[in-house]
Order: C-alpha cells, then sequence, then structure tokens
C-alpha cells in the first residue's frame, strides 16, 4: 500500500491563529496512514513545531503585482520556475488541504491538480473576497468541500460566496485542553501591578485585529472611570512593531503611554491571558480568533465587537457583544465588571464551560478526520495512479 | 410715538467683489419689508448694480449735474435733509467721500469698510472726525481686515465678527462641515466613530456630514469598510472642491457645526474656521485647540479632549438641534440699532 498523500498548503508558520490551528490539529489528528506534506508561502517561529510533524517545504509569498517594485515583478518568473522546481516531485497528491483562503495562491505551483481540494477558511469577508482576486477566489470556490470552524464563516461561505450549503462542513474550532485551570503568571510579564484592573488583548497588531482601536478603549475607560487603576496590554506585538504606527499615534496624543502597553507573543499564551481581569477584542472583523478560546479557558469574560463569528462563545452569559465601534458600551461591561468582580468571575466562569464542552482541539480534530479524511486511508491500493 | 426713521444707505459706485456683495445684502431687504435708500457716490457704476432699484440716489446720474454741478448738489443736499434723522450705513472707502455733506446729519453714522479697503487704508486713507460728517463707529466684520491691524489705534473701531448683512440659507438637511483629504490624518475614522455614536439621532434629525474635500482625495478603503461597518457611510458625503479654504468662506453658510477632528498634520485653517464659523451660527466641534483670544469668539465651539467621540457625536446632535444659531445682528436693522446703543453709550 502507498499511504495517501496529503498536502497541506498554508500560509505562514507564525505564532498566529491559522498556523497555530494547523500545529494543533496535526498534533491531534491521527496521521498514521497518511504521508502529509506542508508547503507554506513563509516560515515562522513554528516551523520546527511543524517539521516534527511532517515534511515542511517554504516557497516564498506570491508577487503583489499591484504594488511591487518593478524589479520584483520582473524576478517573480525566476522565482515561479524555482517555486514549481521546490514542489515538482508532488504528483502523487491524494488530498490538498487549504489552510486560509490566501494560501490558494500555492495551489497552481503543484505540478498537477490534486484529486480532491478541501479549503479550511478560518475569514470572513475581508480575508476572503476582499482580499483574493478573482483567479485565486475561483480556485477557492472550485475546493470539493469547504471546513468552517464558526457559524459566521459557514454563513458568509454560503450567503457571500454562493457556495451549496452541502459543501460545507461546519467543525467548531478547538484548542488544547486537559481540563485543569491554568496557573496564572506573574504580571510583572506583563508589566502589570498586582492592584491593576488588567484588560487583555492577544492578537498579531495588524488593521483587522484593531490595536488603534484597544488605544482608545483604554483612554475611554480611563476618562470614564479615572478612578479604577487601568491596565491594558496587549500580547502579539512589540512595541516597535510597523504595524502599531497607528495605534502609536494615538497612544502618544492619548498620553496613555502607561495605560496601554504591548508585550511579545508568548507560547504559554493562556496562563499569560489568567493574570487579566478581562479579555478583549477590539477586532474590526474576525471569524473566529483561538485567542478568545485560550482567555475564555484562562477563565475571563469575554468582550468583543459584533461584528465578528465570536459571538457563539460570548453570549450568552459569557461577556459581552456590542456593535461595532462602540467603544463606550465596551467601557460600560469593563466598568461592571470592575465594580462586581463576582459578576466578572460568574461570566469568565460561563464562557470557560463553554470553551470546555464546545471547542476541544481533540474533538475538531475527530470530527476533521471524518469530515475530511473519512475513506482516505486504504481507499487507495498501491499503485494505483494519482 | 416717533416713528424711527429709515437707515439710508451710502457707498460708492463701482465695487469691488467684497464690498459690493456686502452693500448688496444690506440694501436688499427681507421680504415684506420696505427697501432701504441708498446713494450712490459718484464713480461710475459699470456693473449695473443699482439700475431700477427703487429708493436709490445715484449721484452722477443726475442729469442737471453734469450741466450745472450746483444744481445736482442742491438736489443732494434736499436728498439728505430729509433724511437727517435716519441712521447711515457708509460702506467702503469712496462713501467717507459724503463726509462733507454730513456735517449737518443728525443720526448715527457707520462706516463698514471692507478689505477692499486694504490698499488705501494702508496708503493712510483719514477717516473724517463724527463732527466733520465721518462716521461715529468704524466696524469691521471681517477677520482678515482686522488682522491687518490698520485701525488698531482708531478710537472709533469695533471688532463685530457676528454681524450679518443677510441671514445665510438654510441647507436642505442639516449639515456639519469637515474639511481637507478625508483621511485618518484629517480624523475620518473619529468622526466616524462619532456619527455611529448618535446615529438613530442624526438620522432622526435628517443630518448628515458635508466633506469638502480636494479633487482626487476619497475616504480610503480601510476607512469606508469601517464606516460601512458601523452603519454610518450614508451619513458622510464628500464632495470635492478645489479650494477647500475658500470652501470654508463659500460654503459654509447655513452650516450646523464644522469639525475639527484631526490629528497633528491635519489641514486646520484655524483663524479661517472660528471666524467663519462664528459668523455663520455653527459650533466648531471637535479637538482642536480654543480660539485665539483676541478674536473674541466664546461659547461658539464643543472642544472635547482628544478621541471623545461620544462628546463629539453630542455635540453634532446638539447643534444640528439647534435652532436659533446666529450668534449677532442680522441685516440693515440690526446693524443700526446696534450702532446707535454704541454711539449713545460712547
Amino acid at each position: 500500500m502507498v499511504e495517501p498523500h496529503v498536502v497541506v498548503l498554508g500560509h505562514a508558520a507564525d505564532r498566529t491563529g491559522p498556523p497555530m490551528y494547523l500545529l494543533q490539529l496535526l498534533r491531534d489528528l491521527d496521521r498514521s496512514g497518511l504521508r502529509i506534506t506542508i508547503v507554506l508561502l513563509r516560515g515562522g517561529e513554528l516551523l520546527a513545531d511543524l517539521q516534527e510533524l511532517a515534511e515542511v517545504r517554504v516557497v516564498g509569498e506570491p508577487v503583489d503585482s499591484a504594488a511591487a517594485l518593478p524589479g520584483r515583478l520582473a524576478e517573480e518568473p525566476a522565482r515561479l520556475r524555482a517555486r514549481r522546481a521546490q514542489l515538482a516531485d508532488l504528483r502523487d497528491v491524494d488530498l490538498a488541504i487549504v489552510n486560509t483562503a490566501w494560501s490558494i495562491h500555492a495551489l497552481p505551483w503543484l505540478p498537477v491538480p490534486p484529486a480532491r481540494l478541501v479549503s479550511v477558511v478560518h475569514e470572513l469577508g475581508a480575508g476572503v473576497a476582499d482580499l483574493l482576486d478573482r483567479p485565486a477566489l475561483d480556485a477557492l470556490l472550485a475546493s470539493d468541500r469547504f471546513v468552517a470552524g464558526c457559524g459566521a464563516v459557514a454563513g458568509m461561505l454560503a450567503d457571500d460566496l454562493g457556495v451549496p450549503a452541502e459543501r460545507i462542513d461546519l467543525i467548531p474550532y478547538g484548542v488544547a485542553q486537559d481540563g485543569s485551570d491554568p496557573v496564572p503568571v506573574d504580571r510583572t510579564q506583563l508589566d502589570a501591578d498586582d492592584d491593576a484592573f488588567l484588560v487583555l488583548a492577544a492578537a498579531v497588531p495588524d488593521r483587522r485585529k484593531a490595536p488603534d482601536l484597544f488605544v482608545h478603549l483604554a483612554a475611554t475607560a480611563r476618562r470614564r472611570r479615572p478612578d479604577v487603576p487601568w491596565a491594558f496590554r496587549w500580547i502579539g506585538a512589540t512595541e516597535d512593531d510597523p504595524r502599531l504606527a497607528d495605534a502609536r499615534t494615538d497612544r502618544a496624543l492619548l498620553d496613555a503611554g502607561d495605560l496601554v502597553r504591548f508585550v511579545p507573543p508568548t507560547p504559554a499564551l493562556r496562563t499569560a491571558l489568567a493574570a487579566g481581569d478581562a479579555f478583549v477584542l477590539t477586532s474590526r472583523q474576525d471569524a473566529f480568533p483561538l485567542a478568545a478560546v485560550e482567555a475564555a479557558l484562562a477563565g475571563l469574560p469575554l468582550l468583543c465587537f459584533a461584528s465578528g463569528g465570536i459571538g457563539a462563545l460570548v453570549e450568552p452569559d459569557g461577556g459581552r457583544l456590542v456593535p461595532f465601534p462602540d467603544l463606550e458600551s465596551m467601557v460600560d461591561a469593563l466598568v461592571a465588571w470592575h465594580d462586581d468582580p463576582p459578576g466578572r468571575t460568574a461570566a469568565g466562569g460561563a464562557a470557560r464551560e463553554r470553551a470546555r464542552r464546545h471547542h476541544d482541539a481533540a474533538d475538531h480534530a475527530r470530527a476533521f478526520d471524518r469530515a475530511v479524511l473519512g475513506g482516505l486511508r486504504g481507499d487507495r491500493p498501491a499503485g494505483a495512479p494519482a | 410715538m416717533t416713528r424711527r426713521p429709515a437707515p439710508l444707505i451710502v457707498t460708492g459706485g463701482q465695487l469691488w467683489r467684497t464690498t459690493g456683495r456686502l452693500v448688496e445684502q444690506l440694501a436688499t431687504p427681507p421680504a415684506g419689508a420696505p427697501w432701504p435708500d441708498v446713494v450712490v457716490w459718484d464713480e461710475r457704476d459699470e456693473d449695473g448694480r443699482w439700475d431700477g432699484r427703487p429708493g436709490t440716489f445715484v449721484v452722477r446720474d443726475r442729469p442737471l449735474r453734469a450741466r450745472d454741478p450746483r444744481l445736482g448738489a442742491l438736489e443732494l443736499r434736499v436728498h439728505l435733509w430729509r433724511r437727517r434723522a435716519a441712521p447711515i450705513v457708509l460702506v467702503g472707502r469712496v462713501a467717507l467721500e459724503s463726509a462733507p455733506w454730513l456735517v449737518h446729519h443728525r443720526g448715527t453714522r457707520t462706516w463698514l469698510p471692507t478689505t477692499d479697503d486694504r490698499e488705501a487704508l494702508e496708503a493712510g486713507l483719514t477717516i473724517p472726525p463724527a463732527a466733520a460728517g465721518g462716521p461715529h463707529e468704524v466696524l469691521t466684520t471681517e477677520l482678515d481686515l482686522l488682522r491687518t491691524g490698520l485701525l488698531r489705534d482708531e478710537p472709533r473701531h469695533r471688532w463685530a465678527p457676528g454681524f450679518r448683512a443677510a441671514a445665510p440659507d438654510a441647507p436642505a438637511r442639516p449639515e456639519v462641515l469637515a474639511w481637507g483629504p478625508p483621511d485618518r490624518r484629517q480624523g475620518v475614522d473619529l468622526v466616524g466613530r462619532a456619527l455611529a455614536a448618535r446615529q438613530d439621532e442624526l438620522r432622526a434629525l435628517g443630518a448628515r456630514v458635508r466633506w469638502i474635500a480636494p479633487p482626487g482625495s476619497a475616504i480610503p478603503d480601510e476607512e469606508a469598510d469601517d464606516l460601512r461597518r458601523a452603519g454610518v457611510d450614508d451619513l458622510i458625503v464628500v464632495e470635492p472642491d478645489p479650494d477647500p479654504e475658500q470652501a470654508l468662506r463659500s460654503q459654509f453658510e447655513g452650516a450646523a457645526g464644522l469639525l475639527v477632528c484631526g490629528r497633528p498634520g491635519a489641514w486646520t485653517a484655524e483663524e479661517t474656521t472660528w471666524w467663519t464659523a462664528f459668523r455663520s451660527g455653527a459650533q466648531v466641534i471637535g479637538f482642536g485647540p480654543p480660539p485665539p483670544p483676541d478674536l473674541d469668539l466664546d461659547g461658539r465651539a464643543d472642544l472635547a479632549p482628544f478621541g471623545d467621540v461620544a462628546a463629539v457625536g453630542a455635540a453634532i446632535v446638539a447643534a444640528v438641534g439647534q435652532t436659533d444659531r446666529l450668534p449677532g445682528p442680522v441685516g440693515l436693522d440690526a446693524l443700526v440699532r446696534a450702532a446707535s446703543q454704541v454711539v449713545r453709550r460712547g
């Protein structure tokens, strides 16, 4: 028997949601009887972890023809040849899994089309139809099946992109769980005092995640309740990150340098989150950030805009959803949690119980196996053509 | 009860743009009101501005004057004698030449210089004393003229930024204006969040933000996405204008408010904003600095700490909900009433 060959197309190996999802999925999946190759557009700090689980090839990002300098454009044909050469032996792909819509760019670089294509879509409109050009979007929509980790993405695929519902598998996201409560890190690691009311976010600091609104939220909270020893910390960015330019500008204008700090990403996210009092997500649009699940498992109440897909985890009772971009209502929730510690604890507890019940990575992997890999093992006799 | 004499406007025949507009507004009565008398002092009326206007005595038009100036002078003297108790508003430099004819005039006389008179003032224009038929009061209503300081030493001078010759036409729907490139530096994100905070009330009031933008500028895609996501993209209308600063002057008429929500480096036109806002009755709303104290413009601003979009949203609602916004006297009658009080006090 020749092992069925599964190629996973991913955009990166950095410590952000989709790569961490992939790492966790591969850890939890039963990989026996499968040959798995990961093709990444770029590397990152999770590369070594992924290499422990599968062969990994990093081939480089496609050129942005609208924004690239002429020199970069001129180099693209050679880069394309190099990418294809790097993947030339992948001729026997039984299944290609696209992890994030952007990764579809790697599909044409395979020497022959895969026998079957499954796309795991983590984004809402901003990461799919708004981001992909027409050929890439068409290639994505040609997938045999789609996996959505939350109802918002499933709805977007069906309602906005016209994907038939029977081609969509809704498999709730999960993160690794062992049933225990995390031990909080010392708050000094988050540059916060013990008596502070510590509001945490955890995300890459790009515009969609809205660190600028996080800064404004902090300033609004301080303006409304100057008596509260607020501390707002964003986990996942260093202070000098260029993506924080807008946030830094406004932080200076708001004189909020002590109030808001950015701290680097951490592999022990849940224990870091456990040191906080509340979790906030100021994303302009976010399908289902796994950091929110981590925060729920850390026992924090969740506070998000209703423009994302996290609502099913938050409500009822696990926190608050507010209309975008209503920071005043966010502050209402934070003030209420500050003034009512038992209420805050209860909300955090409700979120934790929901996360434990519905968002276990092992459950997700089992469902994924059934929906995506089911029947693949043993279906292909040795020597059969790809 | 004594009937108040009708005011008399004295001005030149050939008027530049600013003075001409001011005179036309002063000389055009509100609907149903009588036409004020106008004496057009010599010079050629190339624009035909006064042709057929009732109650107008154009000095050069008196045919007898051409043949015998004394008869023309006599006719003018009679004309003025009949109006000897009327308050007189002298508009522009040329009107001051009427002073010798007004020595025996018993009413109040107010001179309104405009920026068109700047050159003459710089050249040392003499403002005749009141005893010699000159004005009792010199009233500046233009910021640009005030800023020259040319009338600084004139004891009869008064800065009257709130005076308007005519009420502005109200726009079809309540408007708050913003200007400059509609981008983040200019604060489009903050304006959007302010609108979002009070969008139900603003829609009920039929209000909107009109954003006067330089040609070629548009709301960046990512900011437009935010406005759509917040459900307020319909509340901001961007209108390209080749000269936003001039637009402040010509398009602010009737606006309920002016938004100054920019970040450092934003296009502000600070003084023009303040003066135009005050004069048009608009509130200045946003995060800008307070008005320069020497402009004496108070009570026309709702300024919040940077980023307080809730306060900005509330200020927008309050501004568009105002029914009577003009801060000073409007029209000729209000002007002469105010002038007579000043002269009496003086």
